[in-house]
């Protein structure tokens, strides 16, 4: 816990969040989960506290334990991932949940698993496939009905619990207001009157918190949006897994770069499709999982996925766009030259910038960047 | 490892893989249904049709990198675009495509009717069909094959049954051809028995010394990716067994002074295959066996023979699909490696960590301690790419490799060099 | 109007100062370890070369990766930007800019009237980049300053494959052992940073003519291998060095 506290400085948690985090993971017991989306309304639903695992610089103090175990030819969120969960930090972890979001993910929970046996630490490990046939081919919604049905029996065999209906229905009534608080916050972002790295970071501070406190952050941070409108500046949309860092966004708002829609995975991906609250988590995660804004990591979902980003730049009238990648991540990578060549077809420029692990060394070079994409559109 | 003249198995080994691609060639060009498959999808299906030819763009990528042009292709898929970072394979493929197989040595594979990737495989495999799916508009079916942490559960079972079901169904309304159940029986027949050969050819290395390298397994196994469902696996396997019990009986082994046994985990280094096994084997080494070419017609845990009680071939392909190659969980892979060390006496492990391969990889730091501190035999970790030999240094790798030769010499005089 | 152009590079800072469209000096000195002063100094050195004072500068922009450094500057520009500005400056029909420096290295595409149409840097990695040739010089134990002579005699260029600085550098110490010509190592060292170079390039659609800027156009041996890779003559700048300076000022005379 006290990496928590030292990592502050560099990252997007404050002191307020962490401080509340530390107390929610003494009084709950806490699901640490793989990205990018794990099933969060059911543990919470079930009395659990699920802190979904990304977003962790701010959390750890290196990558010496990570190193150890996998290659750095893993990307950064794998990396900081294994470093966070196989060092002191992890020991905040009650359980761990993973599904099959890409090749690196999945081969990491038996890793975890001997190092924790190692350290005579006995930690729950769920697990889930999540279907990724083509849904118009194959219909995957026996089995994922089966997948959620053996999930909850595991969790309430680990921790002698109970499922309950109306609990689920509260649970998921919550996440549907914090997305749409979410989504609410993103607009005012796009018109100039929150900054987007403050947007970033109450988003972004919500893997570690439970629901309700991130309703409340959410709600602080449209309150203290300005109501005056500024003209003059660049539209850009952001994609990618994970925002850039803050410097990096910090330069493109100072380069009056206004980000006016996003699809990061850690943002509007997983919030912009909001389902109806409902009592039946098999209805709501087959309804969650197939009509999720589409992610180059849920593998039926790339069809559509040139046309929602299409819409998505058209819509918010956005000149150009700024891919951040992930370094190593084939899922991104693959679709990059194909994005880059619709938009250029479509007059809008893109620019490209690639984030890893230990990347804080090379920010300025990522700022040159961002500062002739400004020059240019 | 002396580089022999080539065998009768060799000679015919270049003959089928010629003759496959030529027929391949012919037949999409005479209006065949061409599908695209990962290696992990089973092919027998299409054997299962009047008129449907596959095509292995995995085992296209390696034969470019086994003759040495792995890195030029892998250029013209970075001169559109795609990063480096990505599986060489892939990039070969996607290299390939640029110029309609110009420099390749197959002329490159005839445009697919059908994509089937298959996200055991890895989940890359997916997104790279993705690209040519977009770029020529051809469907694309998703195998999606969960996950083995512990041997394959009934519902995972079920379930790829059932796609392997919605898959014929795709090829059937696609190609407008029906699908006839025992041509698909008599095809994964032919299959179980090049699998049986396959694996009395493997158990050759058994004997000390051995009469079969890696390398052999390496550059035979092509037919088991290109061939499925036919049958002149088993004709192929028995001719390469019955030449390695041969060896025996003459004394004429590829490392005569065979010293170190060693094992092989990862996929081959294409573009090494002859400078490698020759330097081994002027230090008396042998990779005499690899989990890469092991894993056929076994399930995983264990690199032994998976039974077939011949009868249904769904079952018994949907059973033995988390096999192929990689994709099942670290313990499962440390068991059967714990295994093939006992069986074929192996003195050390070369662990090759692979760039462009991570299912593969990731968990190798791992078992490489579990290798070496639980069982006490000697394990090294190199880096290779599989076939971007860019990524590749050769004496970076030696040094590591001497330096286990070395270990297991010391471990045998306790300590004395 | 007389402005003025300061370009802070990781190894060199430059200073260019334009007249009403026309160039009337330029200047090169080390960068240092003092960024700030490094700029002060190369303004002082090119006024009193041209018998100006600064009062007389109406308006001075910094480039480079020091360019937020520059306290007298009153503004900071990319060196994208300064580079085609520059570029475009000295000869209207160039398409496209190869800058490569110390740390990193671009190619930048310029429209008909000299605007950026797209750019793209090198990631962290050093192998297209001056550091590249640094590393192999040493390892070469040859001057730098020499390679671009010595490639010219090379009758063949040996095969470096590795594209990781680390392993070519093994590659090339083992080329030394095993006896090849040193002429052809630099050749093939030259291949090696220009096929990297130009991969990186050929993602943005780079349009002849092209130029190359920047401390390497200075070796003959890159300019050549990289337009044998491209298909295409490329020039060396005259103003390789003061390129991105020579842009800032001419960007310092315009409200961009």
């Amino acid at each position: 816990m006290e990496n928590l506290l030292s990592g502050e400085k560099r990252q997007m948690l404050t002191s307020t969040m962490v401080a509340e985090l530390i107390q929610q993971a003494k009084e709950k017991q806490v699901v640490g989960c793989f990205p990018l989306y794990p099933p969060v309304e059911l543990f919470s639903s079930m009395g659990l506290l699920p802190v979904v695992l990304w977003n962790l610089k701010g959390s750890i103090v290196n990558l010496e334990t990570s190193d150890k175990h996998i290659q750095q030819y893993a990307c950064g969120i794998a990396r900081e991932l294994a470093q966070f969960a196989m060092s002191d930090t992890g020991e905040m972890l009650d359980a761990i949940f993973s599904y099959n979001a890409c090749d690196t993910l999945r081969n990491l929970p038996e890793i975890f698993d001997r190092s924790n046996t190692l350290a005579g630490r006995n930690i729950p490990m769920f697990r889930m496939h999540l279907p990724q046939v083509d849904r118009s081919q194959c219909n995957p919604e026996e089995y994922l009905e089966n997948e959620v049905v053996l999930l909850i029996h595991k969790i309430e065999e680990a921790f002698n619990t109970k499922f309950s209906k109306e609990l689920f229905y509260q649970m998921s009534k919550k996440y549907f207001i914090m997305r749409k608080l979410c989504c609410e916050s993103e607009k005012l972002v796009a018109k100039g009157l929150l900054t987007f790295e403050s947007f970033c970071r109450v988003v972004l501070s919500g893997y570690a918190l439970p629901v309700e406190t991130h309703i409340n952050h959410l709600k602080t941070l449209i309150d203290s949006a300005k109501t005056d409108q500024c003209s003059m500046e660049k539209k850009v949309v952001i994609s990618g897994i994970m925002p850039p860092p803050p410097p990096v966004i910090q330069a493109l708002e100072n380069k009056n770069m206004r980000v006016v829609a996003n699809d990061i995975a850690s943002l509007s991906r997983s919030y912009a499709y909001n389902p109806e609250p409902n009592d039946d988590p098999i209805a709501f995660y087959s309804d969650l999982y197939a009509r999720r804004f589409p992610c180059t990591t849920l593998l039926y979902t790339s069809d559509a996925r040139k046309d929602a980003v299409l819409d998505m730049v058209s819509e918010s009238g956005a000149q150009g766009v700024i891919f951040c990648g992930e370094k190593f991540c084939e899922h991104e990578y693959f679709e990059f030259p194909y994005m880059k060549k619709q938009l250029n077809e479509r007059n809008i420029s893109t620019l490209f910038l690639e984030f890893s692990a230990d990347d804080m060394d090379h920010i300025e070079a990522h700022i040159t960047r961002v500062e002739a994409f400004s020059e240019m559109i | 490892m002396s580089t022999r003249e080539k065998t009768s198995a060799g000679k015919h080994l270049t003959n089928i893989l010629t003759k496959g691609y030529m027929d391949l060639h012919q037949k999409a060009a005479g209006g065949s249904f061409c599908v695209w498959i990962a290696i992990n999808v089973p092919a027998e299906i299409f054997a299962g049709f009047e008129n449907v030819v596959y095509a292995v763009p995995e085992s296209h990528s390696a034969m470019c990198a086994g003759k040495g042009i792995g890195a030029a292709m892998c250029e013209k898929a970075e001169n559109i675009g795609y990063s480096m970072d990505l599986c060489s394979y892939a990039r070969i493929d996607i290299g390939n495509a640029t110029d309609g197989g110009k420099d390749s040595p197959t002329f490159g594979l005839p445009k697919p009717d059908l994509l089937v990737s298959n996200n055991n495989n890895c989940s890359l495999l997916t997104k790279w069909f993705d690209v040519h799916h977009r770029e020529w508009n051809v469907p694309h079916f998703i195998m999606d094959i969960p996950f083995c942490y512990e041997p394959q559960k009934a519902k995972d079972h079920t379930y790829i049954i059932q796609q392997i079901r919605d898959l014929i169904g795709l090829v059937e309304t696609l190609s407008g051809q029906s699908f006839d159940v025992d041509r698909y029986t008599e095809a994964v027949h032919f299959s179980w028995e090049g699998i049986r050969q396959w694996k009395r050819f493997l158990d050759m290395a058994r004997h000390t010394p051995s009469p079969i390298t890696a390398f052999d397994s390496f550059v035979h196994m092509a037919p088991f990716l290109t061939q499925r469902g036919k049958p002149v696996l088993s004709q192929h396997f028995s001719l390469l067994a019955d030449e390695a019990e041969k060896r025996i009986a003459d004394s004429d082994f590829p490392v005569p002074n065979e010293t170190y046994r060693l094992f092989w985990d990862n996929i081959a280094p294409w573009h090494q295959l002859r400078s490698m096994s020759k330097r081994l084997g002027q230090l008396n080494a042998n990779i005499v066996g690899a989990s890469y070419t092991s894993c056929m017609g076994t399930v995983e845990g264990s690199f032994g023979l998976y039974e077939w009680d011949e009868k249904d071939p769904f079952d018994y392909v949907a059973r033995t699909m988390n096999a192929y190659m990689c994709p099942h969980g670290m313990e499962l892979r440390h068991a059967a490696m714990k295994q093939v060390i006992e069986d074929l006496t192996i003195d050390g492990v070369i662990f090759a960590s692979n760039r462009s391969c991570k299912p593969y990889s990731i968990t190798q730091m791992d078992q490489q301690k579990q290798i070496s501190e639980q069982l006490g035999v000697p394990a090294i970790l190199i880096e290779v790419d599989h076939a971007d030999v860019r990524k590749y240094n050769e004496e970076n790798a030696f040094v590591r490799i001497e330096a286990l030769l070395e270990t297991i010499e010391s471990r045998r005089n306790k300590g004395h060099i | 109007m007389i402005t003025a152009g300061i370009d802070i590079g990781s190894i060199s800072t430059k200073a260019a100062i334009v007249k009403d469209g026309i160039l009337l000096g330029s200047v090169v000195i080390p960068t240092g370890y003092n960024v700030s002063k490094a700029g002060e100094k190369v303004f002082q050195i090119l006024l009193d070369q041209l018998e100006l004072n600064s009062g007389e500068v109406t308006s001075v922009v910094s480039t480079g990766y020091g360019r937020n450094r520059v306290e007298f500057a009153d503004k900071a520009v990319t060196e994208i930007t300064c580079h085609a500005t520059g570029a475009y400056f000295l000869n209207p029909e160039i398409r496209t800019v190869i800058d490569i420096g110390g740390q990193d290295s671009k190619a930048i595409v310029i429209d008909e009237n000299g605007r950026v149409m797209d750019f793209i840097m090198n990631d962290k990695c050093a192998a297209g980049t001056g550091r590249f040739l640094e590393v192999m010089a040493r390892a070469m134990e040859i001057d730098l300053d020499e390679f671009g002579q010595i490639s010219l005699s090379a009758r063949s260029s040996a095969r470096i494959s590795s594209l990781c600085t680390v392993f070519a550098e093994t590659e090339v110490i083992s080329l030394i052992s095993t006896g090849e010509p040193r002429s052809s190592i630099i050749a093939g060292i030259h291949e090696s940073i220009a096929s990297r170079v130009v991969a990186m390039g050929r993602r943005i659609k780079m349009e002849a003519p092209v130029v190359m800027t920047g401390g390497v156009a200075k070796n003959i041996g890159v300019v050549h291998a990289i337009g044998k890779k491209m298909d295409s003559d490329i020039a060396a700048s005259e103003h390789a060095q003061t390129n991105g300076a020579i842009g800032a000022a001419l960007l310092a005379g315009k409200n961009i």
